[in-house]
Parts: structure tokens; C-alpha cells; sequence
């Protein structure tokens, strides 16, 4: 006899519906397998006999064939386990066959008949849903992932026998509570704070600008200076997410596996930081499976590269596209799939292979040449996308500097979410969150300066030989300072305090 | 056979000054040349094995005019020591007189006054400001200024010179045709094209390690006075310090920080008394009795508001980092990033290093009362 479930597979961070049909007929006993499984949907077979069987229910002895449509895409992971033994199930009339019209089923069968986590449960419901279904079996260890998604039922189970009942009608499961996104914010704890680090305050400031406006920020200093431990708190100040941006960063999430199950979504912007070891793949994905990577990852977060020249310059170029385009696009043998990857890159970097150079504490012990061939594995095409430089130098404490006030985190945080949100507002509907990603004529329209503010900038230019790219990254800067103070108009003052942000650019390292 | 062309033999040869030194007296050029034509063994055992050999497979007057034309030709000329424009602070056995210069631009830089300004390839970002600024001092005054085009202090020296439009003048310690570093290459060019080069090796000779303290004697030799800006105890610059002893020149060094190990041999100097210390091109003019042509350069007047002028008494202790400034402020770190750009742009202080600022000590700023 024949039965057909309905299930759904990934592409990308999309969904997509997958039929999978079983016919039980007369031949040798035996399990035949077509539709393109991988490895982990073939070895599906053993699961499912056992599950089965350790369910309490009949295995046919016949021959068993599935086929999983469409027929010309790979089909991977265990998650089609359930739907197949849904299927073999009907086409056995263990269970009557119309009543899984409709439904979709997803997850991961053990061999007791446990239905186990799977990952991407939140971009498969968000297809269906778009799609018309509105019943969904889904593995109980994704209740809390799914609980985001309003206007669909989901009913969670725990073994296969509950699913059974379930369609059979013997014993309904309850679907899951759903609760508005926005109500999902959690008040995070963060274990580094910017009130422990003392001093740095042009460091604590550009960091502020650039979780603001979503910057990207090269901190250059000697070893030991705080370029790490500056990183590490900024997590702390960053915006809090919008219900989209946590949406978007947890269907990336679901599909990397890497959720936590407990939370289910994701709500404080990722904070990514790849060794200097990471390979090319691992940094912008890939593999059989084009699974998403760390650019990926740190989707609406931060990317942070610690020791930015160490890292081969094969893989920093390949960072040039996501920083520009906001995605990347991974293409394998099989399959091209398309990542969002906005990210705040936040890289750090010793001036000189010792680390020494222009350091007021320390003699540095590199020849010129030594200094040049370390600068040199940062291209220029990487640097110009790079808004806001700063030094970070070992800070030489006189008694005066031990009083300094430093603020905490959240102090800065409200600054930050004040700002962002004057950006939300002014960008609504053109699909730009922040000052950082604003396109040129947007850089026209919104970076006016008064008339002063315009003077000073020519005559920084002047006097400091700032480069033409530079100008539109100061601009930039100079509207989220102007929006961190409330401002309408970029006054004289933020353009003057934005070209302090332009260290590379500056005479002393000419 | 003319005297210079057989001149022209020897140094085409690369007979070295030292040899040169004990020949001039005994034979002229000429001499020699048919010496070495013709086989003489006297003459043939002056020259080591190598030199002679080399001396005879070039002995052809005809191979040599051709030479001397085609490198003529490529813009390089050739000045023999006996010749009118050599220069006459060479002559002299101290100096140890190259057989004959090989050079490309204005010749005529040779008879100005010319002041060596030398220094360390591992240049820290204090001696590139010292030697930035007693380059520019330097040529503002209208000295020139001799330094060897190698990285770091020498490289510096040039490019300061040549944006102040000032004269400047590069020994090499190769051929004109292979100046090194490689990544000088394109100052090379701005020295010949605006200034001079000069060598006493053949235009296709590489340099060798053994070349570049031997034009180091140059190098002060044409000077009247030897500036060294910052060197270790193991620098090119101090063997210049010695020819410039030698030749009983002025040598002169910037004092650095005593912590430096990059300045260890500059400040070594002026601790045994060998040189003087000086800190800006008026110290040096007034040592060598010249006077300066230059009147004092007119100080810019600045009016700050109040801020400013709270900012810029902080600076006046001297160079100070962000971090204390905003301590000693008590003002939030925006604003005083805003204001010492601000500052800055109207010329009141430099941004010396990444968070550290001084005050400009050309301008004046008017109390504000």
C-alpha cells in the first residue's frame, strides 16, 4: 500500500517541502531508499525499524520502498525520521492515511522510539507557515525555538507514540503557547563590564560610537595595552536586538545547530572571535552541507579578530564581499545557498611584529622591513572598510588617573540604544538598521552639516592629508556621534571629534 | 689617451681611493694605462691579481669612449678628481680622494655649503621627528643637505628636504644605476631629478657590504658638519662619526631619551665629548659661524575660548595622554576628543602619537582675559 507525509528540508536558512512517500509491496524483505538521501537520511532505515518495533508496533516484513520528492536535491540530516515512519506506518494501516494530509512532521527518531532535537525548526515553520500549514509535529526538545511563531500550530512530542495518538485522535497533544518576540528579552548578565577597565576612555569612546552606529573598529596598540579586554566588555554596550534582527540571527542559529535549548531564540547580538587559525571554510561556510559560517554566525553581531595580521591574508580578503554586501554566497558542488552575514567587524592589531613601534613605554627591536612586511598583509581594500581606527597604548598611570570616573555598561548601553533607535526610525523600510551601512545617497540626504561643521572638515582634510575614501567614513561617524548627543544637524563638534577616529590616516604613521 | 679617460679607466676598474692615494704620486693615469697595455710587470704588480685583470680587459681606448658615451647618454656623467668641479673639500688625504665621481644632477650642489645629516636604518618615531625637523630647519636656512639614501634617518632627510624645496645631495654606496634600497628606488628619482647623486662606483656596480662604509667618508667629506639624529651602538651612522673626526669636521648629535637603546650610540658620543649636542638647525648655524639668512619665523597669534584655554594649560606641563587629560578636566571624553581635534586643526597643539598630545611651539595663544 502506499502513504505520503508531509515534511520540510533546509536550504540555506530556507525551508522547503519535502513528500515522502513509502510503498510496502510484495517482493524480497528489503528497504529501498531513493530521492538523493545523504548518509545520515540513508542510515535512517535502522532507526526506524527499531523505533518502530520498540514502539510497540508492527514492522512489515515486505519490501519497503521511500522515496523522498523533490527527487534532484540532497536530502541530510535525521530529521526526516519521523515522517518516514509516519509513512510506513500508513502504508501498513497502523495508521489511516488521510488523516496525515495536512500535517507536517519533522524530527529525529532513537532507536527506543525517542523523537529527538533537530536543527532548523524555526526557518522550516516560518516556510510553512508562509506556505499554508498550520499543524506541525515537531521534536519536544525544539518547544522553546518554536514558541516565537505566531499563527501556526505546533505540537510537540516526545517518543512516537505520542505522535501516533496524536493523528489517530486517541490522545491530543496541546500546542504550544506562543508568546510575542519582543517579550523574549532577557536581562543578561555580562561577566565584563567597562567599569573595571580604567583609563582608555578614547578606546571606551570609539567603542561606544561604533556599537552605536554599527562601525567597524581597528584597535592598533603594543601587547598589554587592552585591545582584548576592551573587545571582551563590548558585548555589554551593544543595541538590544529588534524582534527581526533576533528572528533573522536565530534562523542562522537553528540552522548551525548551535541554539540553546533552553532559550530557543536568540536575544543579545552574537559575538563571534575565530582563532587567527580559522580556515577559509569555517570563516564564511561551506562543506558538503554549505552549512553557515563565522561571518554567518556573527549575524546583526560582532565579528572580533584578535590579532588581525596573523590571520592569512586568503582568508581576510574573502571578508571583503560580506563586509560590502552584507551576505555571502556559498557555493558547493550541489548547491548554492545565500547567508545574511551583516556583522560589526571588530579587529586588533600590534603596530609592528614585537608590537613596540611608537609605543611611549617600550623600545621596539623591528627593522623597517620587518614593520613593512607585517603592515603589508593588511590589504587597502580591507582597511578602507574599516571606519573608525584608534590607538590603544599602554596607559601610563600618573595619581591623577587612578580617580577617573569610569562608567558601567549599561550607563552606556541606554547612550547606545538611544542612538540606534533614532537610527531604526530614520532608516524604516529602506532595509538599513544602522549609520554604518547607509549607501551614498543615503550618506547625501541624511549627513548634512551646517556650515561650520563644513568648514572644519575641509580644513581637517587639509591639515591632516586625510584620504577621499575618508570622507564618507568620517561623515558617517560624525552622524552617530551627532545622534548619540540627540542632534538633527552633524554640528562642528562631531565632525572634529569623528577625525580623531582616523589614526591610520594620520601624519605619525606616514 | 687623455689623462681623464684614463682616470676613468681606474675607477671603471674600481681601484679603490686608498690604492689611488699611493699611485697619484708616482705615476699619472696615462702611464699606467700603457703600463697595463703593454704587459709592464712592474706596473701590472701595483694591482692585485683581480684589479690587474680587470684593468686589462678594459684597457681599449676605443671600448672606453664608447662606454663613457652611452653612460653619458643614460644621464650619469663622470668627473675625474683632477677635473674643475670635483670638489675641493675631497682633496685631502684624510678623506681618502676617490679616483673620480660618477653622478647625476645638479653638479653645481657640490660647492654649496653641505651639512650631512646621518642616522639609523630602525628609525623610532622620535628620530624621524628630530630628523624631520632639522632637515626642514636645515633647509629652510638653505644649507644642503648629504645623507646616504639608505632606510630609516638618511631616507627621511631627503624626502624632508626635497618637500621644503630645499637642496639635497645622496652618495650611494653602489652604482648610479642600483640604488638600493629597493624601496628608495622612487626618491632616487625626486634626488637626481631636483637635487644630486653622486658615487664613486661604476653606474652597473651592486653595492656590497664593504661599499657602504666607504662612502660614508664621503659622505662627511663633502660636509661641513655631520648631524647624526638617532643611532645604537651598532649603526652605519657612527662609522660617518669617525670619518668626520678624522677629517676634523663638526659632528653633532640630537640627544635622546637615555632609556633608548636606539639612541645608545648618539648619546654615547656626547658623552665621551666627541660631539656637540644641538637641537634645532640655528645651534648648527651658529656653530659653524654662518649666519642665519632666514629671520626667526613669525609666530601665529590664536585666540582659544575658555575650554581651549583650560585644555591647552593641561598641555603646557608637555606631552600628555588623553587619559589624563580627561582626569585632569574632569570633562567627558567626547567633548575633549572634540576640542583637541578642534585645537589641532587651527594649529594650537600636535597629535604627537595615537592619544598623546603637546603643544605647538610655533604659535602663540593670546590670554583670554
Amino acid at each position: 500500500m502506499l502513504a505520503k507525509v508531509n515534511s520540510y528540508g533546509l536550504d540555506g536558512i530556507n525551508g522547503y517541502k519535502i513528500e515522502v512517500e513509502s510503498d510496502i509491496h510484495n517482493g524480497l524483505p528489503g528497504w529501498e531508499m531513493v530521492g538523493l538521501p545523504g548518509a545520515s537520511t540513508k542510515e535512517s532505515k535502522e532507526r526506524v525499524r527499531s523505533a518502530i518495533a520498540n514502539s510497540g508496533y508492527g514492522f512489515s516484513p515486505k519490501k519497503i520502498t521511500i522515496n523522498m520528492a523533490p527527487a534532484d536535491t540532497k536530502k541530510d540530516g535525521p530529521l526526516y525520521d519521523l515522517p518516514i515512519a509516519m509513512a510506513i506506518l500508513a502504508a501498513t494501516e497502523q495508521l489511516q492515511a488521510d488523516k496525515l494530509n495536512d500535517l507536517i512532521f519533522i524530527g529525529e527518531l532513537s532507536l527506543n522510539g525517542e523523537v529527538k532535537r533537530v536543527r532548523g525548526i524555526l526557518p522550516i515553520l516560518i516556510a510553512a507557515k508562509s506556505e499554508g500549514y498550520d499543524r506541525v509535529i515537531i521534536p519536544d526538545g525544539n518547544r522553546n525555538e518554536a514558541s516565537y511563531i505566531e499563527g501556526i500550530n505546533v505540537y510537540p512530542v516526545k517518543n512516537l507514540r505520542d505522535a501516533v495518538m496524536h493523528v489517530s485522535g486517541e490522545k491530543l497533544i496541546e500546542p504550544i503557547f506562543t508568546h510575542e518576540i519582543a517579550s523574549a528579552r532577557y536581562k543578561t548578565e555580562y561577566a565584563d563590564d567597562f567599569r573595571y577597565v580604567m583609563g582608555q576612555f578614547a578606546a571606551k569612546r570609539a567603542m561606544e560610537i561604533a556599537a552605536a552606529g554599527g562601525h567597524n573598529l581597528l584597535m592598533i596598540g603594543p601587547p598589554g595595552g587592552g585591545k582584548t579586554m576592551l573587545a571582551k566588555c563590548l558585548p555589554s554596550i551593544l543595541p538590544d536586538m529588534t524582534p527581526a534582527e533576533m528572528l533573522e540571527t536565530t534562523k542562522i542559529h537553528s540552522v548551525a545547530g548551535s541554539l540553546d535549548e533552553e532559550r530557543g531564540i536568540i536575544t543579545t547580538r552574537p559575538f563571534r572571535a575565530p582563532h587567527h587559525t580559522v580556515s577559509r571554510i569555517a570563516l564564511t561556510g561551506g562543506g558538503a552541507n554549505a552549512h553557515p559560517g563565522e561571518v554567518s554566525l556573527a549575524h546583526n553581531g560582532v565579528l572580533f579578530l584578535d590579532e588581525l595580521p596573523e590571520y592569512p591574508r586568503s582568508v581576510l580578503e574573502i571578508l571583503r564581499q560580506p563586509l560590502e554586501d552584507k551576505t555571502i554566497t556559498v557555493s558547493r558542488a550541489l548547491r548554492s545557498v545565500e547567508y545574511p552575514a551583516h556583522f560589526m567587524l571588530i579587529a586588533s592589531m600590534n603596530p609592528c611584529p614585537c608590537g613596540n613601534y611608537g609605543s611611549q613605554t617600550a623600545d621596539c627591536t623591528c627593522t623597517p622591513s620587518q614593520i613593512q612586511k607585517y603592515l603589508a598583509r593588511l590589504s587597502a581594500p580591507l582597511l578602507d572598510r574599516i571606519d573608525l581606527h584608534i590607538g590603544v597604548d599602554n596607559v601610563k598611570y600618573d595619581e591623577l588617573a587612578g580617580k577617573g570616573y569610569s562608567e558601567d555598561s549599561a550607563t552606556i548601553r541606554n547612550r547606545v540604544n538611544v542612538a540606534r533607535e533614532i537610527q531604526v526610525k530614520r532608516y524604516e523600510g529602506t532595509g538599513v538598521y544602522c549609520n554604518a551601512s547607509m549607501t551614498n545617497k543615503m550618506v547625501k540626504d541624511y549627513c548634512k552639516l551646517t556650515s561650520d561643521g563644513e568648514q572644519l572638515l575641509k580644513t581637517a582634510f587639509e591639515k591632516f592629508g586625510l584620504s577621499a575614501r575618508a570622507y564618507g567614513r568620517v561623515l558617517k561617524v560624525a552622524r552617530t556621534i551627532a545622534d548619540l548627543s540627540g542632534e538633527e544637524n552633524i554640528l562642528a563638534t562631531h565632525v572634529a571629534e569623528a577625525v580623531q577616529y582616523r589614526t591610520l590616516d594620520r601624519s605619525y604613521r606616514k | 689617451m687623455t689623462e681623464k679617460l684614463a682616470l676613468f679607466w681606474l675607477s671603471q676598474a674600481l681601484v679603490s681611493g686608498k690604492k689611488f692615494l699611493y699611485l697619484k704620486n708616482k705615476y699619472t693615469a696615462v702611464e699606467l694605462f700603457d703600463g697595463i697595455r703593454y704587459n709592464d710587470s712592474q706596473i701590472t704588480s701595483l694591482f692585485g691579481e683581480i684589479t690587474a685583470k680587470k684593468l686589462k680587459s678594459l684597457c681599449n681606448e676605443e671600448k672606453l669612449n664608447e662606454t663613457y658615451d652611452k653612460m653619458t647618454y643614460d644621464g650619469i656623467r663622470y668627473m675625474s678628481c683632477y677635473d674643475e668641479e670635483f670638489p675641493k673639500s675631497l682633496l685631502n688625504d684624510e678623506v681618502i680622494t676617490p679616483v673620480g665621481l660618477y653622478y647625476k644632477g645638479d653638479v653645481k650642489l657640490l660647492n654649496s655649503v653641505t651639512v650631512a645629516v646621518v642616522g639609523t636604518r630602525a628609525v623610532t618615531p622620535y628620530g624621524k621627528e628630530v630628523t624631520k625637523k632639522i632637515s626642514r630647519e636645515l633647509a629652510q636656512e638653505g644649507i644642503c643637505i648629504a645623507s646616504g639614501l639608505a632606510d630609516g634617518v638618511d631616507g627621511i632627510a631627503h624626502e624632508t628636504c626635497l618637500e621644503t624645496n630645499g637642496k639635497t645631495i645622496a652618495v650611494l654606496g653602489g652604482g648610479l644605476k642600483k640604488p638600493s634600497p629597493e624601496s628608495n628606488v622612487k626618491l632616487f628619482d625626486k634626488v637626481c631629478e631636483k637635487g644630486l647623486a653622486i658615487s664613486e662606483y661604476p653606474p652597473d656596480f651592486p653595492p656590497a657590504p664593504y661599499t657602504f662604509p666607504e662612502r660614508n667618508r664621503i659622505v662627511s667629506g663633502i660636509s661641513k658638519a655631520v648631524i647624526i639624529t638617532e643611532a645604537p651602538l651598532k649603526s652605519g651612522a657612527l662609522i660617518t662619526a669617525e670619518c668626520a673626526i678624522k677629517q676634523g669636521k663638526e659632528l653633532f648629535c640630537i640627544p635622546a631619551n637615555v632609556t633608548s637603546r636606539r639612541s645608545e650610540g648618539s648619546n654615547a658620543l656626547l658623552y665621551s665629548l666627541k660631539a656637540k649636542p644641538v637641537s634645532s638647525a640655528s645651534d648648527v648655524m651658529r656653530a659653524l659661524g654662518l649666519r642665519s639668512k632666514n629671520k626667526k619665523t613669525e609666530k601665529r597669534y590664536i585666540q582659544l575660548d575658555i575650554f581651549g584655554q583650560k585644555l591647552y594649560n593641561v598641555l603646557q606641563n608637555g606631552e600628555t595622554f588623553f587619559d589624563n587629560i580627561v582626569v585632569k578636566l574632569q570633562h567627558p571624553p567626547h567633548e575633549v576628543a572634540s576640542k583637541l581635534s578642534q585645537l589641532e586643526i587651527i594649529g594650537a597643539i600636535i597629535n604627537k602619537a595615537p592619544n598623546v598630545y603637546e603643544i605647538n611651539p610655533d604659535v602663540e595663544i593670546k590670554e583670554n582675559n
